[in-house]
């Protein structure tokens, strides 16, 4: 897919299409599609400086109890292990960030997350599922 | 999509449908115009929503530190379990007073304490 919103929207759909994807429990597909988006969104607004098309690489792997997935792109270095250790929930309302919700959700959600940069790209895995459920 | 309801002491945000990343731009005009109008009581119903991804919570925290700010109240109403969850996980759930009807809502605006 390419980095636009678009083409994220039409990614869920056809996702949603997938006979493997109906098989998932209701709270895998959930968390599916919530760590795609989440993750996915994040690459197209802040993963580039140009306004260039870019290619994303999603790819899902299903398996009986488990989806196991990877996203590559070629934008600038993220690591949601590290970069998104600050968000914390603040305990007062005026005292809550708002930025950084998207990546702890997927860290919440996502089991076995792994990253590394290669050859200029960011690869990030992750399984979701009851295999995956931390 | 979003209905705005004006009831006798409070104004109802209703949402339906899915509240991402696409449809959050549109949430968050509609918020920052209820808070225009002056509203010192809101409740998000979220009867009809099925699904939320953290652009939509990042559009209902920005208008209940709307509301806070301007010592207003806010609460959360028939949140399905799916968005109750996503709520939980992200760790906001402490800052929604969190109630099954909009009557129950608005009933806790009532008292003495400001919702949490």
């Amino acid at each position: 897919m390419r980095n636009q919103m678009a083409d994220l929207a039409e990614l869920d759909r056809r996702i949603a299409a997938l006979p493997e994807f109906a098989a998932l429990s209701g709270e895998s597909r959930y968390a599916l599609r919530l760590a795609l988006e989440e993750m996915i969104s994040n690459v197209i607004k802040y993963g580039y400086e140009d306004r260039d098309v870019h290619e994303i690489g999603v790819d899902l792997d299903f398996r009986s109890d488990a989806v196991r997935v990877r996203l590559t792109d070629d934008g600038r270095a993220f690591n949601p292990l590290t970069e998104a250790k600050k968000t914390r929930t603040a305990a007062d309302l005026s005292e809550q960030g708002i930025g950084g919700l998207g990546v702890f959700l997927v860290r919440q959600l996502a089991g076995d997350l792994k990253y590394r940069r290669e050859a200029d790209r960011n690869i990030l895995e992750f399984t979701i599922g009851e295999a995956g459920r931390k | 999509m979003i209905t705005v309801t004006h009831r006798q002491d409070c104004t109802v945000m209703s949402f339906s449908g899915e509240l991402n990343s696409v449809t959050a731009p549109e949430a968050d005009a509609a918020i920052a115009a209820v808070c225009k109008e002056g509203c010192m009581a809101l409740i998000f119903d979220f009867a009809g929503l099925t699904y939320l991804s953290s652009a939509g919570l990042r559009s209902i925290l920005i208008g209940a530190k709307n509301m806070r700010e301007r010592g207003g109240r806010f609460a959360v109403a028939n949140a399905g379990e799916k968005i109750q969850r996503v709520f939980q996980l992200s760790g906001l759930a402490r800052h929604f007073a969190s109630f099954a009807s909009i009557e129950d809502a608005e009933a806790s605006f009532t008292g003495e304490e400001p919702a949490r």
